[in-house]
């Protein structure tokens, strides 16, 4: 911030005795010209953050060519975390506005995905990010069901909240890409004792998720919670024609899912029927059974 | 069947002579009179009400009633008033008297008996006689009215005969005037001194006589308490002996309720067999919960034996590995230690510290906030949210331990003497008043007496009470546990549960949906006391009450309003919580065991428990040998708290964990030994529960990472081997899985859409419309509306008709009458005219 600060000091306010004038053309030029430098300095993970912040919210529609910075965005988003993240929403504008074609990308957002994210106050704008970038019906099907099969992965380890969300992207992204049904139903004879899929290679193309099938979700119908159980079984029906809104959800927390459970009015007030033995179950009792209380 | 023809015959006999009757009495009708409806064509099972008409007859009854009714209104049409007889049956001559007194009699019931008289109380229709009541009559004490009965007639105050004779029928004045005569004047006078001089006669024979009848009165009063001696002496003499034990005896037995017939009484097994019945049914119950609506499969049920088995053997088997935990169970070479550290009472303190270090994100579309924060996956708040917690704990600190010396100090040593009734306690600080004096396992006996002397059989509103009193207990159960911050305490605090359990278990049962509510109650505070601070692990009283509920509650089922909560509340702890000391570490391990404990009969799976398991092994490796290997959150990538510093194979102490490793802050060897051997337990019997699942190796993958790195050599041979079966059953699971690839259920074929013939029910010729209740209820009132108008419509045409009639017939009446009148005028004025004429004539010829 600071670094910014100094520049517009001497750029815009040089003499006090001087009437300032704003010339919009020439303020334009100094600003490329600035930003073209501020590109080339060395930032620690702070700074980093700080002007990949401003580029994003204020300059990147004042700039010429704003495909110059695709070199400095690529770099960033190889550092991880938070910085990456930016980046990665800079590429995308970047995309979308001035056509740039940067293949690697799929593959940087692909090795975003680890089981960190989870952990992260960015993961629900990693979400929506990743959800606008697979919009395109036009991507190739191992490289979504690689994404597929990834979040799938992920989703064993994620808290409840996530899952849902990790359940309503896959939904849609199978919508979007009817090739990938064949994850969720092959008829084939051969069965199979490990999953073609390969989890540590960087390459979503190389994964040959292609091959596999969405074991983890059928898995995730025996979650502990009902919801997420209930999410998990979208893929026993047929898949509906419209796709699941997942901005609702991205903002759920455990807070919230408890509220939710304990809110669900039940008329049927169920007991245990079993009589316990001091603090023990009479079954299933684990308690006691590891701990000498 | 001969006595149903019989009764057939019987009745067609009856219907037979019915008819005879009718026809009997019917008068032949002449033909002309009859209209015939002519039918247009015949329905079969039609009934058809006006086949035949006589319109004659029912025209001239028209007319007949007109003329007592419309008639009638009309001719009285002018006059303000009229009159009304309302005498009963008087106007029947054919009644004699005698009904008709009973007529009016009845009336007079009646009028009793309507709406407006029946409050009327005491006054019950009093029957009279000549202006008395009965009832004052029977008691014979008005001695005038007998008199006046038996009185002779001519002393009746009435005038005698022989005056009347005189008086009135003799000829009056004219007759008598001969022989002393009197004037009126006189006469009058004489007849008023008679009448006088008799009545005051009457007046004094009257009062002699009732001056006796006193004195007589008087005198028998006089002689009524010696009869009465009499009569008593008699009676105790009699009465006495005949009060005789046998007779008593025999009396009572004869009046003693005799025994009712009751049901007989069921054998024990018997018994034993309603009990296990029900509990099957139980049980099946909650499989069904269980299975939710999840695995909704038809042939499910048949399976239902095989289910019922396979609990069974889970049973057996607990139970096996019980005992041999008491085996192990007998050493403890774990070092007591009672230092106070700030750890320990940590969780309590951030309890009392009200400041919510919850941030309120207000996230618009794009301001990137979740960014531009010092911290981006906020480890570092951690950090800041400790050294404040650090601070107020030395504060508090002095004012816990006072209060543990103070609660220690009021329980008095063992007393077995535990009085048998005990008042039920009316607010909390009684219950534990009551409680706290008495030992753990006698506490259980005192709540046991407290629930009998109250129970909810005994009286109205003990139900209420004792869901106060299951309330109170929670709270203190709860209270124990926070306020627990050394080893006896908590020891002390486990087995004190340990004893209300069953008492507190009982009390639900009877009263379930206070229970339930109180327990929502209890769970949601604790849980919003918990996402205050969601990094650090709440207090040891969560733990307790986690437990409580598994033991209170179906923990198998796919939807509970409790235990669903409950899991996310453990899976929010297990995720979210810092593991930085020894009790952390201790206390995710008895979640985590509770989550074993509710998953263990459905077999449900919880990523975040597997998760925490894999991060405890993960600790046991040390960080030099691999740089690479990652640690997921909560636990960070470089915490090695559980790495041995020590070679532990030579140690043969218990390995089971300890309740006191919740408050002990010193990282021992052992304790980190003993860590790891529960975590491997759990994740073999996580990997059993399991074992149907299709990724299985897949949740168990990075753990089997883990493991293979565990430095085996410097850890006892009992968790060697325990590593050793874990990476076997990893092998096994993976050469054993098979991957069947999902298959969606194939569509069915929709049907093609055919037009089937609408066939109803029922073919009436009329077409019944389809509506609502109301709706027909309402269209059959207005259908009935207009057909009542059209009759009154009639009616009013035909009254007016019939008026006109009568109009009419008085017009022509009352003209004929005039037109007599006038004629009569006329002939008498022509007979007068001529009378005029030969008088004029006379005269006339008189003249001349």
């Amino acid at each position: 911030m600071q670094i910014y600060q100094n520049t517009e000091v001497k750029l815009l306010c040089g003499n006090e005795d001087s009437i300032f004038v704003f010339d919009e053309n020439v303020t334009k030029k100094v600003l490329n010209k600035i930003w073209n430098c501020v590109m080339q300095w060395e930032h620690t993970k702070a700074t980093h953050k700080q002007v990949l912040i401003v580029l994003l919210e204020r300059i990147l529609p004042h700039l010429e060519k704003p495909l110059f910075l695709t070199d400095f965005l690529m770099d960033s988003l190889d550092v991880g975390g938070p910085v990456s993240l930016l980046a990665l929403q800079g590429i995308f504008t970047m995309i979308q506005m001035h056509n740039l074609d940067y293949p690697d990308v799929f593959k940087k957002l692909y090795s975003m995905f680890e089981p960190e994210i989870f952990h992260t106050k960015y993961k629900a704008r990693l979400f929506y990010l990743s959800d606008l970038f697979l919009s395109s019906t036009h991507l190739p099907e191992n490289l979504v069901a690689a994404f597929v099969k990834r979040l799938a992965r992920l989703a064993l380890i994620a808290p409840p909240e996530d899952i849902i969300i990790i359940c309503m992207f896959i939904g849609n992204l199978i919508l979007r890409h009817p090739g990938l049904k064949c994850l969720l139903n092959r008829v084939t004879d051969t069965i199979p004792n490990m999953d073609p899929f390969i989890m540590d290679e960087s390459d979503p193309v190389k994964s040959n998720a292609i091959e596999s099938s969405l074991w983890e979700i059928q898995t995730l119908q025996h979650h502990t919670l009902p919801t997420v159980s209930k999410a998990a079984s979208f893929i026993n029906n047929p898949l509906p024609s419209v796709e699941w809104d997942i901005t609702n959800h991205l903002n759920n927390t455990g807070e919230s899912m408890f509220d939710k459970e304990i809110k669900k009015f039940t008329k049927q007030v169920v007991l245990s029927f079993e009589k316990p033995k001091g603090m023990s179950l009479n079954r299933g009792e684990k308690v006691l059974q590891y701990w000498k209380i | 069947m001969a006595k149903a023809k019989n009764r057939k015959r019987v009745f067609s006999d009856k219907i037979q002579d019915k008819n005879k009757n009718s026809k009997t009495t019917m008068k032949p009708r002449s033909p002309f009179e009859v209209h015939i409806n002519n039918e247009k064509m015949k329905v079969l099972g039609r009934k058809i009400q006006h086949s035949k008409g006589l319109p004659g007859i029912s025209r001239a009854k028209a007319i007949d009633k007109r003329k007592k009714t419309l008639l009638k209104e009309y001719n009285v049409r002018n006059k303000s008033n009229s009159f009304t007889d309302r005498r009963i049956c008087e106007l029947n001559q054919n009644l004699s008297t005698d009904e008709k007194q009973r007529a009016r009699f009845a009336a007079v019931r009646v009028k009793a008996h309507k709406k407006k008289s029946i409050f009327n109380l005491g006054e019950d229709e009093v029957l009279t006689h000549k202006g008395q009541t009965l009832s004052e009559i029977e008691k014979f004490n008005d001695l005038q009215t007998e008199d006046e009965d038996c009185d002779d007639p001519n002393e009746t105050g009435k005038l005698d005969e022989k005056f009347v004779g005189e008086a009135h029928f003799g000829g009056g004045l004219l007759a008598k005037k001969g022989e002393g005569f009197k004037g009126h004047k006189d006469l009058i006078e004489q007849l008023i001194a008679d009448s006088k001089k008799r009545k005051a006669e009457k007046q004094k024979t009257k009062e002699s006589v009732l001056e006796l009848t006193e004195k007589l009165n008087s005198e028998w009063k006089d002689l009524i308490p010696l009869v009465k001696e009499y009569k008593n002496n008699s009676d105790s003499k009699m009465e006495k002996p005949k009060i005789d034990d046998f007779d008593r005896l025999m009396n009572e037995l004869k009046f003693e309720p005799r025994g009712t017939v009751t049901d007989r009484l069921k054998s024990e097994k018997e018994l034993a067999e309603e009990e296990k019945e029900k509990l099957e049914e139980l049980e099946r119950q909650r499989i069904e919960r269980m299975k939710g609506t999840l695995e909704e499969k038809p042939n499910k049920i048949t399976h239902r034996s095989a289910d019922d088995l396979d609990d069974d053997f889970i049973y057996e088997e607990i139970d096996n590995e019980k005992m041999l935990s008491y085996n192990e169970n007998g050493v403890s070479n774990v070092p007591l230690e009672s230092c106070l550290t700030e750890d320990k009472i940590e969780d309590e303190v951030s309890e009392m510290e009200e400041s919510s270090h919850s941030e309120v994100e207000t996230e618009s579309e794009d301001d990137l906030s979740d960014l531009k924060g010092e911290s981006s996956s906020s480890e570092d708040e951690y950090e800041l949210e400790k050294v404040k917690t650090e601070q107020t704990n030395n504060s508090n600190m002095s004012d816990v331990l006072k209060e543990n010396t103070c609660s220690k100090k009021k329980i008095i040593k063992t007393k077995d003497e535990i009085p048998y009734t005990f008042a039920m306690p009316d607010k909390y600080e009684e219950l534990y008043g009551i409680l706290i004096k008495y030992t753990a396992v006698n506490q259980g006996t005192v709540l046991e007496r407290i629930i009998q002397c109250n129970h909810s059989s005994l009286a109205k509103g003990n139900k209420d009470k004792l869901g106060l009193l299951f309330e109170y207990s929670l709270q203190y159960v709860n209270n124990l546990a926070s306020e627990s911050v050394d080893e006896q305490s908590l020891e002390n605090c486990f087995r004190i549960f340990e004893a209300l359990m069953p008492k507190i278990f009982d009390l639900a049962q009877m009263n379930p949906n206070e229970c339930h509510k109180k327990v929502v109650e209890y769970l949601k505070k604790k849980f919003d006391e918990y996402w205050e601070n969601s990094k650090q692990y709440p207090g040891i009283e969560n733990l307790l009450f986690l437990k409580l509920i598994s033991i209170l509650f179906t923990t198998s089922d796919f939807r509970h309003q409790i235990i669903t909560p409950c899991l996310i509340f453990i899976e929010q702890m297990l995720l979210n919580c810092r593991v930085t000391s020894k009790r952390d570490i201790s206390y995710g391990l008895f979640l985590s065991t509770l989550a074993l404990e509710y998953s263990s009969l459905s077999k449900r799976f919880m990523p975040g428990c597997i998760n925490y398991l894999g991060g405890i092994i993960g600790m046991a490796i040390s960080k030099s040998t691999i740089c690479a290997l990652k640690l997921f959150p909560p636990f960070k990538s470089g915490s090695s708290f559980l790495v041995l510093l020590k070679n532990q194979s030579s140690n043969t102490s218990a390995l089971k964990m300890e309740i006191t490793d919740l408050i002990k802050t010193e990282m021992t060897e052992i304790f980190k030994v003993r860590a790891l051997h529960l975590a491997l337990k759990l994740v073999k019997e996580f990997c059993d529960n399991f074992d149907s699942l299709a990724s299985n190796v897949e949740i168990f993958n990075h753990i089997q990472n883990y493991c293979e790195q565990v430095p085996k050599d410097m850890y006892p041979e009992t968790v060697q081997s325990e590593i050793n079966s874990c990476l076997q059953k990893f092998e096994k699971m993976k050469s054993m899985r098979k991957l069947k690839y999902l298959v969606m259920e194939a569509k069915k074929p929709k049907a093609l859409r055919l037009y089937e013939p609408k066939i109803v029910e029922i073919y009436d010729r009329k077409n019944f419309k389809i509506q609502s209740e109301e709706k027909a209820a309402r269209n059959k009132l207005l259908h009935k509306l207009k057909r009542e108008k059209k009759g009154a419509l009639r009616e009013i045409r035909r009254d007016n008709a019939f008026l006109g009639k009568i109009k009419i017939k008085q017009q022509i009446q009352s003209d004929l009458e005039r037109k007599q009148k006038v004629k009569k005028i006329y002939a008498e004025a022509s007979i007068q005219q001529s009378e005029l004429n030969t008088l004029d004539r006379i005269k006339k010829r008189k003249i001349k």
